[in-house]
């Protein structure tokens, strides 16, 4: 799990846009795919995601991440199969039965779920958590202690990963068998686990917020940042984008 | 600079004060260190100089700390952290920042320092702590010794008067640990900036520190300079704070009235001060004396005397199959580059086997390797015969007991019980017998079957976790430094209950920097840099090899240093002797007769006695004790 929603560095376009400009573009992004359900509108703004991945050097981790919201879109899908009966019908069941609607629901979740994923995590590998919170701060007067909270948890994640993973190899080393067997039994031998990783996340939280307390984070404000965050014609190019794909996610979903 | 006044403080969760009647007075520009037993109110006490009491903690304060007249109740933490900078125990939490340079620089943005001179401090401070070509790095790229650099930089950007450390090198080796109190000492003197360090390396904390104050149970028993406080040896015994073996060692010499020099801190002034003893003696110390002959042979011709050579080659092991052993292993974790490249060594069945070598040098992965953490990536590491890459780890956990390094990554239960029983349901044998093994285990080792793990000393836990690892019987136990952050009493029981596992049968492999530890306990050791193994060999053969030492950068034991350089300066019997003693009491027993003009020195019997190697005691006998 080395690695998980961290920075990578680079010199793209993306990775020099302004980083509140990245965040509104990939929440606007997102928004547009939660307004149509219109599978080849979804489909092309995955494609776009990962074209601009591809752009920036990051498919790979996008991929792979990727690779996790299907795992999880995969059950709403089974839901949405299951439940969804319409069209054609394809296989009975007790209830009703597997149609053609209920499928292209399915993909349709999928699609949805992905494409609106897929700009948020590149939004974190080509962004630093560092620069997204002081232009925050310094470009939409966010008061700093949201944005360091926003901050912290990013930056935590990785953290409390790598903790889990030590919790873990520490426990196979005394014969729990993460090692062997299937996701249910590997799922059911970590909630025991979860107690250890509580008691570690908690004081490390608590010794970051000392730690930070002691360097004057109650002084910090909008000034108090030495790097600036100017906003540039292409950032504000992104953005007026994905405002008309908003417009068209909208137009779609009330044309078609 | 920093006044207490019969402070105290009671944690608003605890009934009693954690710390009380604190009467300090430190000068501007000190360097003091505080050291003392786990629980004896040390972070407490750092916690009053920053601020953190009582402006992050609350409960009763008593007395008053002011700092530059600066009463800490009375002014706010922000205005505090304006005049003392801390560097806390848990560097990775201190981080805000992924890059070194935005790391040393936030600080300097919160107070609101401009641009352009902050710039310049962040520069200043990379020079002197010597990590300038880290400026652009990531910090999550750097080794545990530039982290702290780092971390120290950043606090000394902000330019306080007065600089805090919590155990700023308890996760460092010997060299990175003296590399950080050596910049710290050069820039708090060029700057006047008083230096407050807590401690358990009491032999550092003694070459650096001007003060040291040594606490016990919330009250500072002893202070002063570091031969005031080291000459009260036995107090500090009691208190469970250890000593240098240098100073236990010209104590003990005093102690005898053979010795009527200063009592000693390191290594360099107890070899001339005893050297200079001796030759007021009349014993022979040529000066320009060449030293002649290796220690191994200087050793082989001992045994041959004692005739016991055979004796104890068989308490290295047993022979016949190893318990563990690599062959032309190459490893390293996922995307990386190799860390292990080409190791090659058995271990059989009993022996006691400490690796070491500088932080990164592949010992971890090395202990990974053994129990199949790790798989190798060319080569074979096997088990008692059983290849690791064919063996699920939570299988290979029967044979092979892991202690890792922080026992909070295994403790998991709600009671000690629960804990010790953990094993036995991991691996679905909880049964009567396992019961049985569970309550002989708690009586063993000394604990509370119903305390709650979290609630104890990181000392109790880490025994915890070695108790629940023992209490399986597994044949192989390999410890990743398993006396990282404990104090002197706490390390000693954790070596102890090893060592008794180790007479038992068990084979010990250990990881560990602090070289009295090894010294002490392990009969073999083997050296490890780069990736490759560089020595292997019985202890004191390998430590007193100097080729070996600068190639891994490591130090020897005090009493296997002191012996070396004394030795050089010697020759004859007593050259001999003093070239085989190893230990604290077979030094004072060699060096009290040469200084008293005692045994002869071409009459004396070497008997290392069997089992050293297996890490048992050695003595030296005289010829009167043998008849």
């Amino acid at each position: 799990m080395k690695g998980f929603l961290e920075y990578v560095d680079g010199t793209s376009v993306l990775h020099r846009m302004n980083p509140v400009a990245k965040l509104v573009c990939s929440f606007l992004t997102c928004i547009a795919c939660f307004c149509t359900s219109n599978l080849p509108f979804l489909f092309a703004v995955l494609v776009g995601g990962f074209l601009l991945a591809v752009s920036c050097g990051m498919a790979r981790q996008v991929v792979g991440l990727a690779k996790a919201v299907f795992m999880f879109s995969l059950i709403l899908a089974i839901v949405q199969i299951l439940t969804t009966s319409g069209g054609a019908s394809l296989v009975m069941l007790p209830w009703g039965h597997i149609g053609t609607a209920g499928l292209v629901a399915a993909f349709t979740t999928v699609a949805r779920l992905l494409a609106a994923a897929v700009p948020l995590f590149l939004t974190l590998y080509v962004t630093r958590m560092t620069d997204l919170a002081n232009a925050l701060v310094k470009n939409v007067r966010l008061p700093y202690k949201y944005a360091f909270t926003f901050t912290s948890t990013i930056r935590f994640i990785p953290a409390f990963l790598n903790d889990m993973a030590a919790i873990i190899e520490a426990q196979t080393a005394r014969g729990v068998q993460f090692d062997q067997g299937g996701i249910v039994s590997r799922v059911r031998l970590t909630v025991p686990l979860c107690v250890p990783l509580l008691v570690s996340s908690v004081r490390k939280v608590n010794s970051a917020a000392i730690a930070a307390e002691v360097r004057g984070f109650s002084l910090r404000n909008a000034k108090s940042g030495y790097r600036e965050y100017p906003m540039a014609l292409c950032d504000g190019m992104a953005v007026a984008a994905c405002v008309f794909l908003l417009a068209a996610a909208l137009a779609v979903n009330v044309l078609f | 600079m920093i006044q207490l006044r019969d402070f105290g403080f009671r944690y608003r969760e605890h009934a009693e004060c954690a710390i009380h009647d604190v009467n300090l007075d430190i000068p501007e520009g000190a360097f003091v260190g505080i050291t003392g037993a786990a629980a004896s109110g040390k972070s407490t006490l750092t916690y009053a100089l920053n601020g953190i009491i009582p402006h992050c903690y609350s409960g009763d304060f008593y007395g008053s700390v002011v700092i530059d007249g600066v009463d800490t109740v009375e002014a706010s933490l922000t205005e505090i952290s304006r005049l003392v900078g801390s560097v806390c125990q848990d560097i990775e939490s201190q981080i805000v920042t992924p890059l070194v340079e935005d790391e040393i620089l936030y600080g300097l943005e919160n107070f609101g320092v401009a641009r352009d001179e902050g710039v310049a401090r962040m520069e200043d401070v990379l020079g002197a702590m010597g990590i300038e070509e880290l400026r652009s790095c990531e910090i999550s790229s750097l080794s545990g010794g530039q982290k702290q650099k780092v971390a120290i930089a950043s606090i000394l950007a902000l330019r306080p008067r007065v600089l805090v450390l919590d155990e700023p090198t308890a996760e460092l080796d010997p060299a990175a640990s003296r590399g950080v109190f050596d910049l710290l000492k050069q820039y708090s003197r060029e700057h006047k900036i008083t230096v407050v360090a807590v401690e358990q390396k009491i032999a550092l904390l003694c070459d650096y520190a001007d003060m040291i104050v040594v606490m016990e149970e919330g009250s500072v028993r002893v202070s002063g300079t570091p031969d005031e406080v080291l000459v009260r040896a036995p107090e500090l015994y009691a208190m469970g704070v250890n000593v240098p073996r240098v100073t236990s060692l010209t104590r003990s010499l005093r102690d005898k009235g053979v010795y009527e020099g200063p009592v000693c801190r390191t290594v360099s002034q107890g070899a001339l001060h005893i050297a200079q003893s001796l030759r007021a003696k009349g014993q022979a110390i040529p000066p320009d004396a060449a030293p002649g002959g290796s220690f191994a042979e200087c050793v082989a011709s001992c045994e041959k005397e004692a005739g016991k050579g055979e004796e104890r080659t068989r308490r290295n092991g047993k022979a016949g199959l190893a318990a563990l052993e690599f062959h032309d292993v190459y490893a390293g974790y996922e995307g990386e580059l190799a860390v292990l490249k080409g190791v090659d060594f058995a271990i059989q069945e009993g022996e006691f086997v400490a690796f070491v070598g500088a932080n990164g040098a592949g010992k971890s992965t090395t202990m990974r390797l053994m129990n199949g953490l790790i798989k190798p990536s060319a080569g074979k590491v096997s088990v008692f015969g059983t290849s690791t890459a064919s063996c699920p780890t939570s299988e290979l956990a029967r044979t092979v007991g892991f202690l890792f390094q922080n026992p909070d990554r295994q403790i998991c239960k709600t009671t000690v019980r629960e804990e010790l029983l953990f094993g036995f349901e991991a691996t679905g044998r909880v049964d009567a017998r396992a019961q049985r093994a569970v309550d002989e285990a708690i009586e063993k080792f000394g604990l509370d079957a119903s305390a709650d793990p979290f609630l104890l000393s990181r000392g109790s836990r880490q025994l915890l976790a070695l108790a629940s690892i023992a209490v399986s019987a597994p044949r192989v136990v390999v410890l990743d430094e398993p006396t990282t952050g404990l104090d002197y009493r706490e390390c000693e029981k954790i070596m102890q209950c090893v060592s008794r596992l180790h007479e038992n049968g068990t084979t010990v492999v250990m990881v560990c920097h602090d070289m009295e530890v090894v010294a002490d306990f392990a009969g073999r050791v083997i050296v490890m840099t780069a990736g490759c193994v560089v020595a292997d060999g019985p202890i004191f053969e390998v430590m007193r090899d100097e080729e070996v030492l600068a190639k891994a950068s490591i130090e020897p034991s005090q009493m296997t240093a002191l012996s070396m350089l004394l030795g050089k300066g010697l020759s004859g019997g007593l050259r001999e002797r003093v070239l085989s003693s190893n230990t604290l009491e077979e030094l004072s027993i060699v060096l009290g007769d040469a200084l008293a003009g005692g045994a002869s020195a071409s009459s004396a019997v070497h008997d290392l006695l069997p089992g050293r190697a297996a890490g048992g005691k050695c003595r030296v006998r005289t010829e009167g004790e043998l008849r």
